[in-house]
């Protein structure tokens, strides 16, 4: 699909003011066309910043993996209540339409106006909104592939079971799902809204699971001139996959020919892990001590065998009281030397939920969200890595844990989430 | 929800026997083309032949092949079509913003399709009189495509609107029978408060409770004091179920209860004679069972509106059954517009009211589990299942608009 064929969200904006709006491009709806007729060419679009423009929605993977990234996410799982396919084969196909349009800045379905007496199909909040770079993820998790809709033969090898970690504090209510839907944009309305449509979309066929939202991207798609930090305070994310480096998104990310399940080819596996942070004890620690765990100094983010950010970490480097980057320290055993030259692309995000009911103390940490094309060999062992030394591992807690199969992307309009699953 | 697949399942055998009735409809048209050149063979031979085949009605397909896409929008695959038993068959190969297909005469909904997302085909039956009709793609350029549907007339009484005036009577008849029984259990009330018997009054409270759930949102407009909770009135005017419900629950008195179950039965009464003069169109029995419904999330199944006596599931099941019967009465004529929908309705009240079932709880005068003792998980189950109801209805509300 090469324009938005649906109602411009910002057309509609246009108008309710009166015609101070956008050129609604294409489509066939009176609102629409009264805009395009009202609004004259000079003042259409009147801001069009990157943040707030499309991502292609069609491709050969999904958006919203190696698509840079943007500034919130509202994550959800959802758990299918019928036991009827065909219902499950519909609703991917609606999530499928509505994604199109949102991902476009578009409202969901038909021209709102056109039945006085329906409701609208699109709940409105977003009404007047850029696209703002949304992007919309759908994943299968390991319950869709149980006996109720008789997949257990398409499950593929790689979509296993996460294996309990050690330092594992994991709500159930908080993790799983039959469905995995990730919804990123540069505005969190938009992302809501998107969310919101879906779980609306659902209902009587599926119901939210659990939801999490998160701000202020972690990693994602390697920015060379700008690495943001965590909630430690600390750069995070200098040695993720950088951008359009293809030899790794094959290497790394996306499941080529190796795959025992033709349906995921241009796939890829996604694991959600929400790891609190105990920030309280963390911003009682010394600075030596915190440069120490993670094995970086905190202004500069250098490693502490290097000067600058993206100075090469050195694990052999010895200092007087053995080595510079201690051997429980956070860098040395995630880094791709330690684990067999393996690499996941991470695209988190920091999360808050308010106060912790028990203790007062702030509910907050990583929304870690990682793509890769095999976590037998990626996640799993750095992570068990990670949880079995990680100097880390004192200031945090794996509080939820997800893993879904992503389906490549879809090829154009009436190709649907998991058709070649399905069919 | 096993009620809900075998519905489900049906529903595809209509789609595939739509599949095969496009093929019939080629068949048909192939012979009709046919027809047309034997006609002109047969005009140079006998002349009896040709008049005979000449005076042949022109073969009329009962299948309406609707394609949908984003380059054409919505069509049809001819203008006329028979009357009678009319299958509707949709194919939305790529537009994104139909997910619906609508059979219209005039204002009037005859048939629809939902649930058709670009991708996917669908189908929906309708009996159609002779008549000029629009098929409605909403979403679609050029959504309104005009069609003839040509032949026999059908014989009065079996038509929608027919159905649909059938509904209204039939529901409003419901209406009267619980109004009825409101004022019976308030009386019961009475007779049990003056008496001093607690347990009677307790059972006459949930019975009176039962009544009143079923039919609140059609009586609500006339009279609502009678399910006024505290601070909602000031306390001098506080009166009705939950004043009741607090001397008796609470306070654990009768003491003084009397006379306002006094007040109680005479306001039961005024509803009763009221509710019998209300005239029930279609689209108000959508809204009294959307009401029904999602009041249930601001109240009930909070356990709000049983604050003292915890019978909060009573009300949540005689708000279904009412919404319920609501459908029931709506059926016959929604099953007509749009089968699909309708057994996802049946399914979605079929499995709520198994869910329901699950807290049924003999020694509680309420008949139901306390609400005070479900568990955080249990009472989501409800609401989800609550939730499930209402959307299709939300859906069909709009289908039946008088």
């Amino acid at each position: 699909m090469t324009g938005p064929s649906g109602p411009s969200r910002r057309g509609f904006l246009g108008a309710a003011l009166g015609g101070i709006g956008v050129v609604a491009a294409g489509g066939g709806y009176g609102i629409a066309r009264a805009t395009a007729e009202s609004a004259p060419p000079q003042q259409a679009v009147a801001t069009a910043p990157k943040a707030g423009g499309v991502v292609p929605f069609y491709g050969e993977h999904q958006a919203g993996i190696a698509t840079p990234s943007q500034d919130r996410v509202v994550f959800a799982a959802f758990d299918l209540t019928t036991h009827d396919v065909e219902a499950v084969k519909t609703l991917l196909g609606a999530w499928s339409a509505a994604a199109a349009q949102m991902t476009a800045g578009q409202l969901i379905g038909a021209d709102p106006e056109a039945q006085a007496e329906a409701p609208p199909t699109d709940t409105g909040e977003a009404l007047g909104l850029p696209a703002s770079q949304l992007t919309i993820t759908v994943g299968f998790g390991p319950s869709l592939f149980d006996k109720r809709f008789g997949l257990g033969a398409r499950r593929p090898a790689a979509l296993v079971d996460i294996p309990a970690f050690p330092t594992d504090a994991l709500d159930p209510a908080r993790g799983g799902g039959d469905l995995g839907v990730q919804a990123c944009a540069n505005d969190p309305m938009v992302a809501f809204h998107a969310i919101r449509n879906f779980t609306r979309i659902a209902r009587g066929t599926a119901v939210l699971r659990w939801s999490q939202q998160g701000f202020g991207k972690t990693s994602g798609i390697a920015d060379p001139n700008f690495t943001g930090r965590n909630l430690m305070g600390f750069i995070d994310g200098t040695n993720n996959i950088a951008p359009k480096a293809d030899i790794d998104l094959n290497a790394f990310v996306w499941v080529g020919d190796e795959t025992d399940q033709a349906w995921m080819h241009g796939g890829s596996y996604l694991v959600s892990r929400r790891i609190r942070m105990h920030i309280e004890a963390w911003d009682a620690d010394g600075i030596a001590d915190q440069e120490g765990v993670i094995g970086r100094r905190k202004d500069s983010g250098a490693p502490l065998t290097g000067a600058h950010e993206h100075d090469t970490v050195d694990l052999a480097a010895a200092g007087p009281n053995g080595p510079l980057i201690p051997v429980d320290a956070h860098i040395r055993l995630a880094a791709p030397a330690t684990n067999g030259g393996q690499k996941i692309l991470r695209r988190g995000y920091h999360f808050t939920d308010g106060a912790d009911p028990l203790t007062g103390q702030i509910d907050a940490g990583l929304f870690f969200l990682a793509y890769q094309k095999d976590v037998r060999k990626q996640f799993i062992p750095i992570q068990k890595r990670l949880s079995g030394s990680d100097a880390l591992n004192e200031y945090i807690r794996h509080t939820s844990s997800g893993i879904f199969a992503v389906p490549p992307g879809l090829r154009g309009p009436g190709d649907w989430y998991g058709q070649a699953l399905f069919s | 929800m096993p009620g809900e697949s075998l519905v489900r399942h049906s529903a595809r055998r209509t789609a595939l026997r739509g599949v095969a009735a496009i093929g019939a409809a080629a068949l048909v048209i192939t012979t009709g083309a046919a027809c047309s050149n034997s006609r002109t063979t047969a005009r140079g031979g006998d002349p009896a032949a040709a008049n005979q085949v000449g005076d042949l009605p022109p073969v009329l397909s009962h299948t309406v092949a609707v394609t949908v896409s984003s380059a054409r929008g919505c069509q049809a695959d001819h203008t006329t079509y028979a009357a009678g038993e009319l299958l509707v068959s949709i194919t939305n190969q790529d537009a994104l913003g139909v997910s619906a297909v609508q059979l219209r005469n005039g204002a009037q909904l005859v048939g629809e399709r939902a649930d058709v997302p670009a991708g996917f085909t669908g189908s929906f039956a309708v009996t159609a009189p002779p008549g000029t009709y629009t098929l409605f793609c909403p979403g679609a350029a050029g959504a309104h495509v005009p069609i003839r549907i040509v032949g026999a007339s059908m014989p009065a009484g079996s038509t929608l609107q027919a159905l649909l005036d059938r509904a209204g009577a039939g529901y409003g008849k419901y209406v009267g029978t619980q109004a009825g029984n409101l004022v019976t259990a308030a009386t019961a009330l009475h007779t049990a408060l003056a008496h001093g018997s607690t347990a009677a009054a307790k059972s006459a409270y949930a019975r009176a409770r039962s009544a009143y759930g079923r039919i609140a949102t059609i009586t609500e407009p006339f009279d609502d004091e009678i399910n006024a909770h505290a601070g909602e009135e000031s306390a001098a005017d506080w009166n009705g179920f939950h004043r009741i419900e607090k001397g008796l629950f609470e306070q654990k008195v009768t003491t003084g209860l009397a006379g306002q179950a006094t007040w109680l039965v005479e306001h039961a009464r005024k509803l009763k004679s009221l509710a019998a003069k209300v005239p029930l169109g279609p689209d108000d029995l959508t809204h009294a069972a959307m009401d029904l419904l999602t009041g249930l999330f601001r109240s009930a199944l909070l356990g709000e509106e049983e604050p003292y006596s915890h019978y909060d599931l009573l009300d949540v099941a005689a708000n279904v059954a009412g919404a319920q019967q609501s459908f029931v009465s709506l059926q016959p004529a929604l099953q007509r517009i749009d089968p699909m929908l309708t057994a996802r309705l049946a399914g979605s009240f079929s499995s709520l009211v198994t869910l329901l079932h699950k807290y049924r709880c003999s020694w509680m005068p309420s008949g139901y589990d306390p609400f005070d003792q479900l568990t955080d998980a249990q009472v989501t189950g409800l609401s989800q299942a609550v939730q499930a109801v209402v959307e299709p209805l939300s859906m069909a509300a709009s289908l039946v608009v008088s």
